[in-house]
């Protein structure tokens, strides 16, 4: 009962402080990472745990060793602060943590921050594995639906899966964001399969011929896919008829099927957007209509009328563009004139390399600028349809089967629909005969890590994009598969079924989308300061040991800044180390920003806003806090309106409360618990 | 750039009358035959552009769809093969206003792999 007493008054305490000053009222308002690689636990209020490390040279007047390599200093620390405080694991040299009861961590943190023997102090937090996401059919064991792999090709490699792609790696780092959009040029999307709903901005039909389009009219603004089935001898002499492909479907859902919904699927880029642009309709599309969907949706033109002009701006561009199409032959000079236009502007296009069974690559796959993709067995070697050459750029796994009748074993698994002609139930593909299979569903996975990288750093350019996707796949396996497969060469007028991967053949490697967005993501800039509020006069400490970088690289630099307030505070010490000292003179607001500068001279910024009131005379009297008080008299004198005379009541008597709790809990044998009032 | 002699004028008029007539991949369809044209300036005002090219071709063009301020599609409204061959001979015969024309591509999606290479 005194626990929920304690309990109830401190959350009193703090809803009544947040209410009036704005501000979090729970720890940690000085941490802002730009997103976080695993899930932060809510902070116990009463049970402190903090890392702190020396200045060298500390402790040494309560009889510690200078610099001792495994500090223990607690109990000198305890006399000095008039704290309780025990010892916790040493982490190394001059560091070691620290636990006390009766206040939260980010408290404590704050108070021994403070401490001029102190280079810093931070939470201890507890941290969580972020958890899969809980869409059904990402993991193994499938039984409602084969394949019983279900999405292998986003988990990280394993056994025989060996090009798996480590999407789920990637989720680590980023969960994409829906900022960036990526835009699928195909056959439209089913805009009602659940498994898109709240993942696609408006798109538009750009198929100009009626009898291409298939939904009765022109150009128009319905990018939903009406089917592509065609007749006997329709597209051209001698060619089968053909059912419905639900195509563009199928490659959305690849890149930005909606994750962590319950429901179906996963897809590679999680949060990204998608920009459904419906360029292919019945026996293909013209290549007038595909470079006018490709311009329009990198917002490079707003045309989209024939004849006459007609425009509509693209409120969503794509810094990706996806387009699983192609057909035989060299590079058109068209493609190469929008494809230098669209990487002047920022947006990377990533094209399937074709099912031609070894032979050379489809264009526009084969055009400069364009990141061509062949396709992988799960094994890794180059799958026996994919075309391949020097223009690739990178691989990925585009499904397969390994029984040639029966089951496929190892099809990529997506959205798509059951209908024959027009659309009918929309569903999943499996590892029956209309199961997910070719390089137009590579250059999906491929676009949706691109998506990835831009929303860990947007502000990579498509050549950048192009050299990380590189230099972090993995390399190709040289064996393993049966004894008739051998390397794989250039492509001439012989088919190459399954072959090894070499660099000349099949680009860099093997996608890693976890390695590749590791290799562009921004450093983490964490800012933690003593206190968000503080008396004109005082001084206010910063630090940011808690920033890091990622893949295998360091902080390089540090740079603190005031950006608001220089009027009323200034550093008082170097402003390019790990922490900075700010000295208070007036009241007002500080901004203050950090820059950290990683190994690879990538550079993140964060930065915290602290509120400096006039120096108030606090009355003699217990459990007195000038982190607390003051704010509390600035509102009040500021005529804020947020407190009023009942509130300072209720305030003072769940401070008093709180004291009193804390007192009785704390014992005969501990010291009373004390708010710094330094 | 320096300008085409008589000679070289007349060489890709032909090249180019004859690759678009000769290529297999000629599209025609109900609207016309289909075009990707390069013009020698630019050219801000499509409907000005339709104009000067039914000057040149003789037939009607319509369609015309800016890919970027040189770069057009059109369709060539001929009735037949003879009116389109003639229609082609003479914008390719117009350097000044053409400096390429091709015959516009379909793209296809990537054929379903067959089960024998999908192993």
């Amino acid at each position: 009962m005194r626990a929920f007493t304690i309990a109830i008054r401190t959350l009193l305490l703090i809803a009544a402080a947040s209410a009036a000053f704005g501000f979090p009222a729970l720890a940690g308002e000085g941490i802002a990472p730009p997103f976080a690689r695993t899930v932060a636990a809510q902070e116990d209020p009463s049970n402190a745990r903090v890392i702190i490390k020396y200045r060298d040279g500390a402790l040494t007047r309560s009889g510690a060793r200078a610099g001792s390599p495994r500090p223990q200093h607690a109990a000198a620390l305890s006399q000095q602060l008039r704290l309780t405080l025990a010892n916790g694991r040493v982490l190394g040299p001059r560091t070691q943590g620290l636990r006390a009861n009766g206040l939260s961590s980010t408290q404590l943190a704050t108070r021994l921050a403070t401490h001029p023997e102190v280079e810093w102090a931070v939470p201890d937090r507890r941290r969580r594995i972020r958890a899969l996401p809980n869409d059904p059919y990402l993991g193994p064991g499938q039984t409602t639906i084969t394949p019983t792999v279900g999405q292998w090709y986003l988990r990280a490699p394993e056994g025989a899966a060996i090009s798996a792609i480590n999407a789920v790696g990637a989720w680590a780092i980023t969960n994409g964001s829906a900022s960036i959009t990526v835009a699928v040029l195909d056959t439209g999307v089913r805009l009602d399969h659940p498994d898109l709903a709240g993942k696609l901005h408006p798109g538009y039909d750009f198929i100009d011929d009626t009898t291409t389009a298939n939904d009765g009219g022109g150009r128009d603004a319905d990018a939903s896919d009406p089917g592509d089935w065609n007749n006997a001898n329709e597209c051209s002499a001698g060619e089968p008829a053909s059912h419905s492909s639900w195509h563009g479907t199928q490659v959305a859902g690849l890149i930005g099927a909606a994750t962590d919904n319950g429901i179906g699927m996963a897809g590679v880029g999680r949060n990204l957007m998608l920009l459904p642009v419906r360029v292919l309709g019945r026996c293909g599309g013209y290549d007038s209509d595909i470079i006018a969907g490709m311009r329009w949706a990198a917002a490079l033109s707003s045309e989209v009328g024939i004849g006459t002009v007609v425009n509509l701006v693209n409120p969503h561009p794509a810094r990706v563009i996806n387009m699983s199409l192609g057909s035989s032959g060299s590079c058109d000079a068209p493609y190469r004139e929008v494809l230098a236009e669209l990487g002047a502007a920022g947006v990377t296009v990533v094209v399937a390399a074709g099912n031609a069974n070894g032979l050379a690559v489809d264009s526009p796959a084969n055009c400069p600028g364009a990141i061509a993709v062949a396709g992988l067995r799960h094994t890794g070697t180059k799958v026996g349809y994919s075309s391949l050459g020097p223009e690739v750029a990178i691989s990925a796994p585009a499904g397969n089967c390994v029984n040639q009748v029966g089951t496929c074993l190892y099809p990529l698994l997506t959205t798509t629909n059951l209908g024959v002609t027009t659309p009918g139930e929309n569903v999943y593909s499996d590892g029956s005969s209309s199961a997910s299979l070719g390089t137009s569903f590579s250059a999906p996975m491929v676009a949706a890590t691109v998506g990835l990288m831009l929303s860990a750093n947007p502000t990579l350019t498509p050549a950048k994009v192009r050299t990380a996707l590189q230099s972090s796949a993995r390399a190709f396996p040289q064996d393993g598969a049966d004894a008739a497969v051998t390397a794989c060469h250039a492509p001439g007028r012989r088919e190459q079924i399954e072959c090894y991967c070499g660099t000349s053949t099949c680009g860099a490697g093997l996608l890693d989308a976890a390695q590749a967005v590791a290799a562009v993501a921004l450093p983490l800039a964490i800012i933690t300061v003593s206190s968000s509020a503080a008396q004109a006069g005082s001084v206010v400490q910063l630090n940011a040991t808690g920033s890091s970088a990622l893949g295998g690289r360091s902080i390089a630099a540090y740079q603190w800044s005031i950006t608001a307030g220089v009027a009323i505070a200034a550093f008082s010490g170097v402003t390019n180390a790990s922490s900075a000292t700010l000295d208070t003179t007036a009241p007002g607001n500080v901004t203050v920003q950090l820059s950290v500068t990683d190994s690879s001279g990538a550079v993140a910024t964060s930065s915290v806003s602290i509120t400096v009131t006039a120096p108030v005379a606090v009355a003699p009297g217990p459990a007195s806090s000038s982190v607390e008080a003051a704010p509390v008299a600035a509102a009040a004198k500021s005529g804020g309106g947020a407190l009023d005379w009942p509130w300072l009541v209720v305030l003072a008597a769940a401070l008093v409360g709180l004291r009193t709790s804390r007192r009785a809990r704390a014992g005969a044998d501990r010291r009373p618990v004390h708010r710094n009032t330094a | 750039m320096r300008p085409l002699r008589p000679t070289g004028c007349f060489a890709l008029a032909l090249a180019l009358a004859a690759s678009v007539c000769a290529s297999p991949a000629t599209q025609q369809d109900a609207k016309g035959r289909r075009l990707v044209v390069r013009t020698a300036a630019d050219w801000p005002d499509k409907a000005a552009f339709a104009e000067r090219a039914t000057a040149v071709a003789g037939v009607p063009v319509t369609d015309v769809r800016a890919l970027t301020p040189q770069r057009f599609a059109m369709t060539l409204q001929c009735e037949d093969k003879a009116s389109c061959s003639a229609a082609l001979q003479k914008l390719s015969g117009e350097p000044g206003f053409l400096r390429e024309l091709k015959a516009e591509q379909r793209r296809r999606l990537p054929a379903h792999p067959a089960s024998a290479t999908a192993r």
